[in-house]
């Protein structure tokens, strides 16, 4: 398998991206589909591409939120309230659990920053600067899934909320998971 | 007939039919079936789509071939691209499945079928921590949210440019982290 002039990373990514001109992903596409030797080098552009698209972030927006619900994902929502550490049993039911940071007084033009970490291992799982959220529910959505057994199952979540002139201090999180 | 066998000789065997023809088909399928499947999920950016495409496609593309419309390998893939092209737009206006097609076709495409690459969660949300905040988000606007890369650029007050050199330095990244052994990507 060779290809006497095989597709630049650069180039399929920017295919992949819809970010070529008209007649240069005509070329692109009409050599991938004749060599095998590119066609698995775009295969490779594709999973991680196809991996972002289809994944849950770690905090999701409520109406990302209704957009699984209505694709048939079973989801289970945990609601929680800071400084009261909460016990989680993964439901063998639901395909993504939702914990729902609330107690926050979240205006519409807040920036929210969120980080989650390990409570033992302070491995940090997610850190956003500009976090999503749901400013009717005063609440922050966490996603949480059953592969992230693989992590620290006691996990801290410290949210902190900027909004107007004054500081307030990070609300923190405390949740103990636990797996079947 | 070996899987190996050029188009052409595919091409020929399709064409005079017989047993030697059916695997002939099978092997052309085989080849093109995963291609045709990125091609689909490039434009159609949904999984059960590409694979109706694929379906579609080959159907044609085996028609064509057992007719002997379609004999030299360099009108092969032109010819399958102008269906792709085709069978994408009119999937794109209908918003809707394809048709199905007959049970023989989806035996000889079932061999076709490149596995789904699953990513699990939790290696795919590590591997996103490893890169810095700001290629971070590139690679999410461009392929989570699916921003054209002028608006990725506007929202992080960055140049076109800028975002697309940050975009493949990302995804090259993030790629080769996914494909570390467990417990390496780090």
């Amino acid at each position: 398998m060779s290809c006497p002039s095989p597709i630049a990373w650069e180039t399929l990514v920017d295919w992949w991206a819809g970010d070529l001109e008209e007649q240069e992903a005509l070329a692109v596409e009409e050599h991938l589909l004749g060599c095998d030797l590119c066609a698995r080098e775009v295969s490779r552009v594709a999973g991680a591409a196809e991996a972002l698209r289809t994944m849950v972030p770690p905090v999701v927006r409520p109406e990302k939120l209704r957009s699984l619900a209505e694709a048939g994902v079973r989801i289970f929502e945990n609601p929680v309230l800071p400084g009261h550490p909460s016990t989680f049993h993964f439901p063998g039911t639901a395909d993504l659990v939702i914990h729902v940071l609330g107690g926050l007084q979240l205006g519409k033009d807040a920036r929210v920053e969120v980080t989650i970490r390990g409570e033992n291992t302070g491995q940090v799982y997610g850190q956003l600067e500009d976090a999503p959220f749901d400013a009717e529910r005063g609440a922050v959505l966490v996603a949480c899934q059953r592969d992230y057994a693989r992590f620290d199952h006691d996990v801290v979540a410290e949210v902190r909320v900027h909004d107007g002139p004054r500081k307030r201090p990070p609300a923190r999180y405390t949740i103990h998971h636990h797996f079947d | 007939m070996t899987a190996e066998a050029p188009d052409g000789a595919l091409l020929r065997e399709i064409h005079r039919g017989g047993p030697a023809g059916r695997e002939a088909e099978l092997a052309l399928c085989r080849r093109y079936g995963p291609r045709i499947r990125l091609y689909g999920l490039r434009h159609l950016r949904d999984e059960d789509r590409a694979r109706d495409l694929v379906q579609t496609v080959l159907l044609g593309v085996l028609q064509a071939a057992r007719e002997g419309r379609v004999r030299a390998p360099e009108q092969l893939v032109r010819f399958v691209l102008g269906t792709c092209r085709n069978v994408a737009l009119r999937t794109r206006q209908l918003e809707a499945r394809a048709e199905p097609v007959s049970d023989e076709v989806l035996a000889a495409a079932g061999g076709a079928e490149a596995p789904r690459d699953r990513v699990d969660a939790a290696v795919l949300l590590r591997c996103l921590s490893l890169l810095g905040e700001r290629a971070r988000r590139v690679v999410e606007l461009s392929f989570h949210e699916e921003l054209e890369s002028d608006e990725v650029a506007a929202r992080l007050e960055l140049t076109r440019g800028n975002v697309r050199v940050i975009r493949h330095r990302a995804l090259a990244a993030l790629r080769a982290c996914l494909d570390a052994p467990a417990g390496e990507a780090r």
